[in-house]
């Protein structure tokens, strides 16, 4: 053996002792020979020295040293350093070593031979291997990123197979079996006592980088390191409770300590923003310990500047003593630190874990249940799922090849094509029918939702609808018009997806199979459908549209309430309260039919299952579910039942009168007179009643009859109601949902009923045939359906009639609130209508506002007044409630044009053939505009209330690093 | 305690209920659902309708008659009965005069009828709060008597000429203090007309004007105009000036105004033997409309053997000549035509009785109460369009406001009633139960010229209509 380098080792115990002992057989395994040892202990309670000494006395030479506990990792190493200088040591080499560090045997020796092959190196870091999994990479060097990340270039929990096995330069390598040239670590001034736990190894290594010293990273030698400290197995007095907050503070400290002067002030602003984002980030995951942590790490180090000049000023000294003039070796530092994009790249994949979490989670609750079953009942192992994952199938393929294989995959696609050939009218704005056109700006929409009076009319208290902030917040980034658009477009595509996941979970939780992917494509096509061919796409009903693509999500998310974990029942509770709102803000009878139906099912699991009932966990998420709405609906529910509007909680959205719907219509899933033959929609209800017929799933299909039936019977009160708009018309309750309930229950229990298809082959022939015929029925109404939307489906989404509002009043009433043009039409004989024009007209949010303000008798008895004669006061009323201007819409009948000539004060304005006008004179002041603090208050709940439910409702991200 | 449990037994029981369980709720969902679409059965959406007007004390009135055919003509103001009267004011113009100015107020009480003097241009009478209600006017002229009635908007004038040979012109009499406005769209037999001229016709301040369609927009065809007013109150009447060219004689005639174009229409007082009648017509919707023209007599209303359907384009006017359907023994005793159409179509009949011009349009229907001032002489009342049978009083005032004649009238449905009113008499008030009428008084002259002149009822402003106001 050549000529070996002296080395001495540093061993720093605390409280080890639960590792100690096979540390030690390590060290005493090591192939390399060690010539002294400094035990350093700082105040272990738990016999640490005495193990260190009865294995280590006798057999190398050995100094003890006791410090308090109070001491760091850094004093610890200061003190094994004079303790070898004064012992007249002067190893070449200084190896230091955790209680919780175990060295394989070779590790001293490859890193020997590593610094013997690569002369310039003064620090050599081992390959830290999980202890005691021992093959899981922990560290090969590390490095810091611009947000004090600790950067390891490994992926979380890789398995070492020797993927990294070659030596380079890094910025830092764990003091845990870090081999560092004494007379280098003497200069440096050891490991800096301000970070006494953590990251002081990486400042140290920045440290050396700055001075030129090289660290390499020797992954041959291999050190396997329990993380004691990190992982708060061990706690001291150093790391507190909040190891989060040590950590967080080693990193800022790092990091503003040894930046550029240049970019000092600029990090310092970077960091605490990065601070502030990664709270919100930790509170949204409901990690708030780690969130306060990560905000008190910043103010920490921020309130001490003084402590970080200092550190500074060292740093620069020992640069300046090493390299004199050259001033740090900055090129070295750049090349070593993480790459500028790494932080994004981590928010990146952070959000791709999020929407991965969220959309996995509850397609877990089939195999929850069967692991919960089989651990109850360990003889019967559950079968695997006949389609665990996707991704499991064809785990080794690309996903083009997949795709191209998968004949589900391609048919869906093939599918949303037509579906999106179907809305091909929305294509540059789309209204008609109920939906009016969309508003110019998101702006329109904030200030409808925010403010307590609307200059709708004659101005109205009766508060937005609900549904207006969801699109507020949507049509910040698209604009309200592409919005619409996409709503109407996208709501198909979205409810075939969600349709599939629903029914995939249902097919497992029936059979531990699954359904086949054939059955699940038939099903959520012919979801997809419904809307479509119900006609509340080409009605303009666009909030039956929308809340069929978010009832099965919603569904999905209530399988929830039956995890036999009670932390999921308690998220699968916040998701569905939050579903349960969306869906109640675009078909707001959404509630009190979503009420019963759980109200029902619940009372039968307490006939049922009454023991398990009992558990708040059980009862409570689908009671919190239905409390969630109230919650974050309540600026718009309140306000209304103050205001005589209840019955907007009634009604489903958009532009009234729509034609009502009656019970055949119900039946065959037709929306009034509008959709397809009823022929088409006939089917469902027929394969349902035909799905009670196999033994096998009938207890599922009956579940979904009684969730058909409750609808059916709530639907009775609903579609048999009428309720007065204002202006005479009265309206049919919203009876969307009823209909998309009550198909969606028949098509779960057709599909449920459709597993019987599969053993075809063991029926009778009779049956056979019989089953034969109830499929092909159920194939080809979906097909027929998609064949009648495809081609006639959109032909009553017209846009409207021109407005009889000449264009130059509509531009002027565009520009001001106070500029409303007070539209007359009809005659006396028949009747005078009147309305109001503001603003861009009614938009999408403001009809319901305009249909449920209740009529102002004064405003009525102004119009008469003016219509039979010639009244002096009712021009300065009309100013006063902002009317601009007189518009009697053509035809124009004379006796109320000539009373309103005979007006003094009304102006002739100029107007189309037939259209007679008037221009208010004076011109009407500013409207007053002022919202309550009532509403403020609302507002701030509904504001508060949002973001704590989301955080309730997302799926635990917040996975430990350990994992 | 006591009982002890039998689990074997409760256990097959509840094997056998749990099965009976699921057999009964496969049949019981699927009925109750079926029972909840029955019980929802059809809904009806209660859309807003027409909402007629209610009707209020009328506190203001304006009555206008254009200028009367001879220097000589006199306007006569009445009132219909069972209204209190008072004092009007007046504005009249001299002959051909072009401005109304005011002259002195006259008080007309009920029953009575006061001529104003200086009338013989168009005049103006306008009553309020009390004396509102039910004024009546009207010239006492012979062969042709213009109608004095309240502003209307928008009317029709079916069958005017614009040519040397049958010229039409239109009056227009503005009674407020600001400018008016008149639009008249032509129709002509192959569709809309444009005539700059005849758009935005100024009618100034308490003006008259006179509108010479020969002058202002000449036209060899028959022509149809839809009159509107686009601003402010304008009376307006059409004079039909028939001109042979030096092979007879030339005749004038009012002709009056229908209303609004109707799917039936009733025009009465048809001489007894007309020459060369023509019937005019104007479709102004899109659609061709086909119309049959049907006979009104004292005993029945029938479709005349020679009559055929005739067809009419949309937007355009048509003539037919009815020679041959009221010249037959069929034809003898007709009162009245019945226009019925397959779509509103606008009307009036253009005829000769002894060489003079006679013109008729539509009478319009009275229900309440209504009077009439009529020229002196012989005179016959043709009362017409009773929706079931009913009984019509028709009471006949002289000058001095003496009842000459009260004679109640049986009338009856698809039939219509001459009555012969007293020669003296100058004001008929009639009053209708039962029943809403039709009417015109046919007013024959002979002598040199002879000839004959009709006068349609009118329904008398009693109340003011206030319109149904609701938000939309």
């Amino acid at each position: 053996m050549s000529q070996q380098p002296e080395v001495a080792v540093l061993l720093v115990s605390h409280d080890g002792a639960s590792w100690l002992p096979a540390v030690l057989d390590g060290l005493l395994a090591q192939t390399a020979p060690v010539d002294s040892v400094v035990a350093i202990d700082t105040g272990s309670k738990d016999g640490s020295t005495e193990l260190v000494r009865g294995a280590l006395d006798g057999r190398l030479p050995l100094a003890l040293r006791r410090l308090p506990a109070g001491a760091g990792f850094p004093d610890a190493v200061a003190d094994g350093l004079v303790t070898l200088a004064e012992a007249g040591r002067t190893p070449e080499w200084v190896w230091l070593l955790h209680d919780d560090a175990n060295p394989a045997p070779d590790a001293l020796q490859a890193l020997l031979d590593a610094a013997a092959a690569r002369p310039d190196a003064d620090i050599l870091g081992p390959k830290l291997r999980e202890w005691p999994s021992l093959r899981r990479l922990l560290e090969l060097g590390v490095t810091i990123s611009g947000t004090g990340r600790r950067e390891t270039g490994l992926e979380r929990g890789e398995y070492d197979q020797g993927q990294h096995d070659e030596v380079r330069e890094v910025l830092a390598v764990n003091s845990a079996g870090m081999l560092v040239r004494r007379e280098v670590l003497e200069e440096l001034g050891g490991f800096d006592p301000a970070l006494p736990i953590f990251g002081n190894d990486l400042d140290l290594g920045w440290r050396a980088a700055a001075t030129g010293r090289t660290t390499l990273v020797v992954p041959r030698a291999v050190v396997f390191h329990a993380e004691a400290a990190h992982r708060g197995i061990r706690r001291t007095g150093l790391t507190g409770r909040h190891t989060h907050f040590q950590e967080r503070r080693a990193a800022l400290f790092t990091l503003l300590a040894n930046a550029r002067t240049a970019t000092l002030p600029l990090q310092v602003v970077r960091l605490a923003l990065g601070s502030v984002l990664r709270m919100i980030g930790l509170l949204c995951v409901r990690a708030v310990g780690e969130a306060l942590d990560e905000i008190a790490a910043l103010i920490v180090v921020l309130r001490h500047p003084g402590r970080l000049r200092a550190a500074r000023r060292a740093r620069a000294e020992a640069i300046a003593a090493v390299r004199g003039a050259d001033g740090p070796d900055r090129a070295r530092v750049r090349r070593l630190l993480a790459p500028w994009w790494l932080p994004y790249r981590h928010g990146l994949d952070l959000v791709g874990d999020l929407v991965a979490a969220a959309t996995n989670q509850a397609a877990d609750v089939a195999e929850r249940r069967r692991a919960a079953a089989a651990e109850r009942d360990a003889a019967t192992a559950p079968p695997a799922a006949r389609h665990r994952d996707e991704e499991d199938d064809f785990a080794d393929t690309g996903w083009v090849v997949r795709f191209f294989t998968n004949p589900a995959a391609l048919a869906t696609t093939l599918i949303v094509l037509a579906l999106l050939i179907g809305v091909r009218a929305v294509v540059g704005g789309v209204s008609g029918g109920a939906l009016s056109p969309a508003p110019e700006s998101a702006g329109d929409w904030w200030g409808l939702h925010l403010e307590g009076w609307h200059p709708i009319g004659f101005g109205s208290e009766v508060p937005a609808p609900p549904y207006v902030l969801p699109l507020a917040v949507l049509a910040l980034p698209l604009g309200p018009s592409l919005l619409v658009s996409l709503l109407m477009a996208l709501s198909a595509p979205v409810a075939l997806w969600g349709a599939w996941r629903f029914l995939r979970v249902v097919g497992r939780l029936v059979t531990p199979y699954g359904a086949p992917r054939w059955l699940l494509l038939w099903g959520s096509v012919t979801w997809a459908l419904v809307p479509l061919v119900s006609g509340a796409w080409g009605g303009g009903r666009w909030g039956i549209v929308v809340a069929a693509a978010v009832l099965p999500w919603l569904a999905h998310a209530a399988l929830g309430f039956a995890d036999p974990d009670a932390d999921h029942r308690w998220r699968a509770g916040w998701r569905t309260g939050l579903a349960l709102a969306l869906l109640t803000a675009v078909a707001p009878p959404a509630w009190f039919v979503v009420a019963v139906l759980i109200g029902v099912l619940l009372a039968s699991a307490v006939r049922l299952i009454p023991n398990e009932v009992r558990e708040r966990s059980v009862w409570g998420p689908p009671v919190a579910a239905l409390l969630v709405p109230l919650v974050v609906l309540v600026p718009w529910w309140l306000p209304a039942l103050l205001e005589g509007a209840a019955s907007a909680a009634l009604l489903d959205v958009g532009r009234w009168p729509t034609a009502a719907t009656s019970g055949w219509d119900l039946l065959a899933g037709r929306l009034g007179d509008l959709g397809a033959p009823a022929v088409v929609g006939l089917a469902l209800p027929l394969l349902a009643g035909l799905a009670l017929v196999p033994t096998a799933t009938r207890i599922p299909v009956v579940i979904c009859w009684v969730v058909a039936a409750v609808t059916a019977v709530v639907g009775i009160p609903l579609a048999t109601t009428s309720i007065e708009l204002s202006g005479g018309a009265s309206q049919q309750p919203g009876i969307g949902i009823v209909l998309l309930l009550m198909h969606g229950a028949w098509l779960t229990a057709a599909l449920l009923g459709g597993l019987a298809l599969h053993h075809l082959g063991d029926q009778p022939r009779p049956v056979q045939a019989g089953l034969a015929l109830a499929g092909a029925v159920g194939l080809l109404a979906p097909v027929v359906g998609l064949v009648w939307f495809a081609g006639w489906g959109g032909e009553e989404l017209t846009d409207d009639e021109p407005s009889d509002v000449p264009v130059y009043m509509a531009q002027r009433a565009e520009g001001a609130d106070q500029a409303g043009v007070l539209v007359l039409r009809g005659s006396v004989a028949d009747g005078l209508r009147y309305e109001v024009h503001r603003g861009d007209g009614l938009t999408v949010g403001e009809d319901e506002i305009a249909a449920l303000t209740s009529e102002d008798p004064d405003v009525t008895a102004l119009v008469r007044g003016l219509a039979t004669s010639p009244d002096p006061d009712a021009v300065a009323a009309l100013s006063d409630r902002g009317i601009l201007y007189v518009v009697q819409a053509a035809p124009a009948d004379g006796a109320v044009a000539a009373s309103l000539d005979a007006t003094s004060g009304l102006v002739q304005a100029s107007s189309g053939s037939g259209t007679r006008a008037w221009q208010v004179d004076p011109e009407p002041g500013p409207l007053p505009d002022d919202t309550p603090w009532g509403r403020w208050l609302l507002l701030l709940v509904q504001g508060a209330a949002i973001p704590v439910l989301v955080v309730l409702a997302l799926p635990p991200l917040r996975r430990s690093r350990d994992d | 305690m006591t009982e002890a449990p039998r689990p074997g037994r409760r256990a097959t029981l509840s094997r056998e209920r749990r099965i009976d369980v699921l057999v009964l709720l496969a049949i019981l969902l699927p009925a109750i659902v079926a029972v909840s679409v029955a019980v929802i059965g059809a809904e009806d959406d209660s859309l807003p309708g027409p909402q007629p007007p209610t009707t209020a004390t009328l506190t203001s009135a304006t009555v206008i008659c254009p200028g009367g055919t001879s220097g000589r003509s006199g306007v006569r103001v009445s009132r219909a009965p069972e209204v209190r009267g008072g004092e009007l004011a007046v504005a009249t113009a001299p002959a051909r005069g072009s401005v109304t100015k005011a002259t002195a107020p006259v008080t007309v009480a009920p029953r009575t009828s006061v001529v104003l003097p200086a009338s013989a241009g168009a005049v103006v009478v306008e009553g309020r709060g009390d004396a509102a209600p039910g004024i009546v006017a009207g010239r006492d002229d012979r062969l042709a008597v213009p109608e004095c009635r309240a502003p209307s908007y928008d009317e029709w004038l079916v069958g005017i000429g614009a040519s040397a040979r049958h010229a039409t012109t239109v009056e227009l009499v503005n009674p407020d203090d600001g400018d008016a406005v008149v639009d008249l769209a032509l129709i002509g037999e192959d569709g809309p007309v444009e005539e700059p001229a005849l758009r935005g016709i100024e009618v100034p301040a308490h003006g008259v004007r006179l509108v010479d369609l020969a002058k202002e927009a000449p036209r060899a065809e028959v022509t149809s105009a839809h009159l509107t007013v686009v601003r402010g109150r304008v009376t307006a009447t059409a004079r039909t000036t028939w001109d042979p060219l030096g092979r007879g004689r030339v005749t004038t005639d009012f002709l009056p105004a229908d209303p609004e174009p109707a799917t039936s229409s009733l025009l009465l007082g048809l001489p007894d033997r007309p020459v060369a009648p023509t019937l005019h017509l104007a479709n102004p919707g899109d659609d061709e409309v086909r119309v049959t023209t049907r006979l009104v007599t004292e005993q029945a209303v029938f479709t005349p053997t020679q009559g055929r359907q005739v067809a009419v384009p949309p937007h355009s006017t048509l003539s037919v000549d009815l020679s041959k359907v009221l010249s037959g023994d069929a034809a003898k005793g007709t009162l009245g035509l019945l226009v019925e159409a397959t779509g509103p179509v606008a009307s009036s009949l253009m005829t000769f009785d002894r060489d003079d011009l006679v013109l008729l349009a539509p009478a319009p229907e009275v229900r309440d109460p209504a009077a009439l001032v009529v020229p002196t002489g012989d005179k016959t009342l043709v009362l017409g369009g009773a929706e079931r049978a009913g009984v019509v009083h028709v009471t006949s005032y002289d000058a001095s406001g003496k009842v000459l004649a009260d004679d109640p009238v049986e009338v009856g449905a698809d039939r219509a009633v001459p009555l012969t009113l007293p020669a003296r008499a100058v004001a008929v008030a009639v009053e209708a139960r039962n029943t809403p009428i039709r009417a015109v008084v046919t007013v024959p002259a002979s002598g040199r010229q002879p000839g004959l002149a009709t006068l349609r009822l009118l329904p008398a402003e009693l109340r003011a209509r206030i319109p149904a106001v609701a938000p939309q």
